[in-house]
């Protein structure tokens, strides 16, 4: 099997940003909207009371990796919007939430995807957001 | 949970993970002796997950029950979703996909083991 021969990639890359390094941002991202979406679930689901805001910030940031997910995957206008702005509000997220229970942990008893800048998941959800923006931006300017 | 076959899947996994990175490096496409070390790694977690389910029926209890069968859920589906993805589109970073699911393999299964450890 002669891949590279087959591939003809290289001459007509198709405009879908499903394809190259978009498509393992994606995945990546999928992951992390699958574990944020599945941890929030089972917080609320079995003791919600016992940290309400960090629970209610678990399902938050879930949704907004489920969009950023659907934005990156996704072609078109609108979901280039989307993309930008949950990669943005992923950003803000990160660094709010992760300031914020480093400097007051009373309010953060348990642990959500942001907390500590996401040192519980590796600091993978700090760079994601990062690597998100760098992303769009170089197709942005590819197309433009 | 065994900690031995933990270690076995995990070890698999991360050397799956740094296969499809080296493939990657080196330009190269997936290939059958990838799909042939993909089907030893899910074997490999599908024994884990039977032998968590046995302990589970048997008697088991973890402290959060309810995430460690999520998590037994999720873990067999997770290399055949990445390998379909990688194969859908035979581009060179698209084997990318491949790495970021086995890895997240071995992250699931060190997880699982955790959850196992803390029992009621």
């Amino acid at each position: 099997m002669s891949e590279r021969g087959l591939n003809s990639e290289r001459t007509q890359r198709p405009a879908r940003r499903t394809t190259g390094l978009g498509r393992a941002l994606v995945a990546l991202y999928a992951v992390f909207a699958v574990a944020a979406v599945s941890r929030a679930a089972v917080q609320i689901a079995t003791d919600f009371d016992a940290a309400p805001l960090a629970y209610v910030l678990s399902a938050f940031s879930g949704v907004v990796y489920v969009l950023a997910t659907l934005g990156l995957a996704r072609t078109g206008a609108r979901w280039r919007r989307v993309a930008w702005a949950a990669c943005s509000v992923e950003l803000l997220g990160v660094l709010v939430v992760g300031t914020l229970s480093l400097a007051d942990a009373q309010a953060f008893p348990d642990s959500t995807v942001w907390s500590g800048y996401g040192s519980g998941y590796g600091y993978v959800p700090l760079v994601l957001p990062v690597l998100g923006l760098v992303y769009l931006r170089r197709e942005s300017r590819r197309r433009s | 949970m065994s900690g031995t076959l933990v270690a076995v899947v995990c070890a698999l996994a991360f050397a799956m993970t740094v296969w499809a990175v080296v493939t990657v490096a080196l330009d190269k496409r997936v290939q059958r002796p990838h799909l042939v070390g993909l089907a030893v790694v899910e074997l490999a977690l599908l024994v884990l997950v039977v032998s968590a389910v046995v302990a589970l029926v048997t008697g088991t209890r973890p402290v959060e029950l309810a995430t460690s069968i999520a998590y037994l859920v999720v873990a067999p589906f997770m290399i055949p979703a990445a390998t379909f993805w990688t194969l859908a589109d035979r581009s060179r970073p698209s084997t990318l996909v491949l790495a970021v699911g086995c890895f997240a393999v071995v992250v699931v299964v060190y997880r699982m083991y955790l959850l196992f450890e803390v029992t009621a």
